[in-house]
Parts: structure tokens; C-alpha cells; sequence
């Protein structure tokens, strides 16, 4: 069992703690740097992690 | 009339016939990063600030981050 | 447009303090094979090795990128079109994203090449690691040696 209950072997990721099927950067189902389709934009600067204020 | 644009070329188009473009971002992200020629304009000053720096007889492109 | 994440994502110009530092689309090399998905896997490979790479992006008529052949699917013995064998729908990352930030992650996921496209997905290039390695080292000396300079 994973420190959050998950079964072991269950890939999740490393910002936010999602499951996963496959890291998002390297689509591998073990990577010990596993990232998730969004947190991987937010670090790339492809997206944002809180909209501005007006949503722009 | 103000319109929305969705098409790059129609940006580029209005740019090269002397279009003034206003990014309305946080200064920090405006000056890491913004369209040539653009004009720093945040938000919150559009409404006092715009009809001093900007040209009225002149057409004027705003954007943001994304189409959110 | 979209705003300027999508003009950054096309690859178009921009100003301002990030703009003269190397993007992943900047150190992408363009000369990296392509081959479209209803080729013969054999043909593509001799093209491939030929040509000195070990990777081929499988694109169609308008570059768009429908998959990857790298190691091992590049290898496959069997002789089968390249759409039996690629890896579809690859992972792709914007041209705009800066060159550090590729490296620590190809590093940090030992991954050999990125395809880089554009936010249509067509192909712009494909990054190596060791060229992305190679140019985030240079930028980190070259930002030292401005700080020094400041000082």
C-alpha cells in the first residue's frame, strides 16, 4: 500500500497525487518522476494553475 | 466595433497596418514575454488609463493569456 | 488567436526577457527523418539508420504528427506498415517551452527525444536530450557570467 491507500505499483502524480495510467511526459507506467497531464502544462508554462481573475 | 479574433494571420494582418497591441497580464508576465511592439495595459487601468495612452483613430488589439 | 499562449505556441516571435533565451523549438533539430504511417517499416528504417538517427516521426500530408518510432518499434522485425508499429499520439511538447525546463525533465525521465510541434501539431523538430543538455549548461554559464559581470 502507497502512504494514501492506493495499492502499491499504482502510479500516481508527484505534484498532485492523481492517479495515473501513464506519465504524461515519458508514458511509461513506471516512472518514479510521474506527472500528470495538467500539473505537466503548469510546470511546462502551457497553462496556468489558477485562471487570471477575468478568466483570460 | 469590437469584435473577437480567433485567427493569427488577422492578428499579424492588423499588426502590419499599424494596429496597436495591449497585453492586459500581470507587468511580471507582460515583461517576460509579450507580442512585438505591444503596450503593457493591465486590467484594472484599462478604464482610466486607456483613453490617454491609447490612439483612437487607430485599430487597437487586447489580449491575454488564453481564450478562458 | 487564442490569446498569447497560443502565439508563443505557434513559435512566432515575441519580446521581452524570455525571448533571447533558448526554447525547446530553437534547439529542435528539423532535420530529423519522417516517414507516413503506410510505409514499410523495413524501408523506413534503412532511411532512418542512414540518415544517422535512431528516431522517425510518422506524419501525413500536412506534418500533422500521428506517431513515433523509436528503439525498439523501429526495430521490430516483423515487415508491417509504420502504423502497426508506431507509438500513436505521442506525447508532444510547444516550441515556446524554455530549454532548462526540457532538459530537467528528459533528464528526470530519462527520455532520449521530444517531438516538438506546434499548437496545430505539426512538426517542427525533433529535441535530443544531449542538445538540450547542452544548451541549458551553456545558458546556466552564460546567466553566471552575467551576474558576475554585474557585480
Amino acid at each position: 500500500m502507497t502512504p494514501t491507500g492506493e495499492p502499491s505499483g499504482t502510479l500516481i502524480c508527484t505534484r498532485c497525487g492523481v492517479i495515473l495510467e501513464l506519465c504524461a511526459f515519458c508514458e511509461r507506467e513506471e516512472c518514479p518522476e510521474a506527472i500528470c497531464y495538467r500539473c505537466l502544462r503548469i510546470e511546462l508554462g502551457e497553462s496556468m494553475a489558477e485562471p487570471h481573475v477575468h478568466g483570460g | 466595433m469590437p469584435q473577437e479574433l480567433h485567427d493569427r494571420q488577422k492578428v499579424q494582418e492588423l499588426m502590419d497596418r499599424g494596429a496597436q497591441v495591449v497585453e492586459v497580464l500581470p507587468l511580471e508576465e507582460f515583461e517576460e514575454d509579450h507580442l512585438p511592439g505591444a503596450i503593457h495595459l493591465p486590467l484594472r487601468k484599462i478604464e482610466t488609463e486607456a483613453r490617454r495612452r491609447l490612439d483612437p483613430s487607430k485599430p487597437t488589439v487586447v489580449y491575454c493569456w488564453d481564450s478562458a | 488567436m487564442d490569446g498569447k499562449l497560443d502565439w508563443l505556441a505557434a513559435g512566432l516571435p515575441t519580446e521581452g526577457t524570455n525571448a533571447a533565451r533558448p526554447r525547446a523549438g530553437d534547439v529542435a533539430r528539423k532535420d530529423v527523418p519522417t516517414c507516413r504511417a503506410n510505409e514499410p517499416i523495413g524501408e523506413v528504417r534503412q532511411r532512418v539508420r542512414a540518415a544517422g538517427w535512431d528516431a522517425c516521426v510518422v506524419v501525413n500530408d500536412e506534418r500533422v504528427v500521428l506517431g513515433l518510432l523509436r528503439g525498439a518499434e523501429l526495430d521490430t522485425e516483423q515487415d508491417e506498415p509504420v502504423e502497426r508499429a508506431m507509438r500513436p499520439g505521442p506525447s508532444t511538447f510547444r516550441p515556446h517551452v524554455p530549454i532548462e525546463e526540457m532538459a530537467q525533465f528528459m533528464v528526470a525521465h530519462d527520455l532520449p527525444t521530444s517531438p516538438i510541434t506546434s499548437s496545430d501539431g505539426r512538426l517542427i523538430g525533433v529535441l535530443r536530450r544531449e542538445d538540450a543538455v547542452r544548451v541549458a549548461h551553456e545558458q546556466h554559464e552564460h546567466d553566471e557570467t552575467s551576474e558576475e559581470a554585474k557585480r
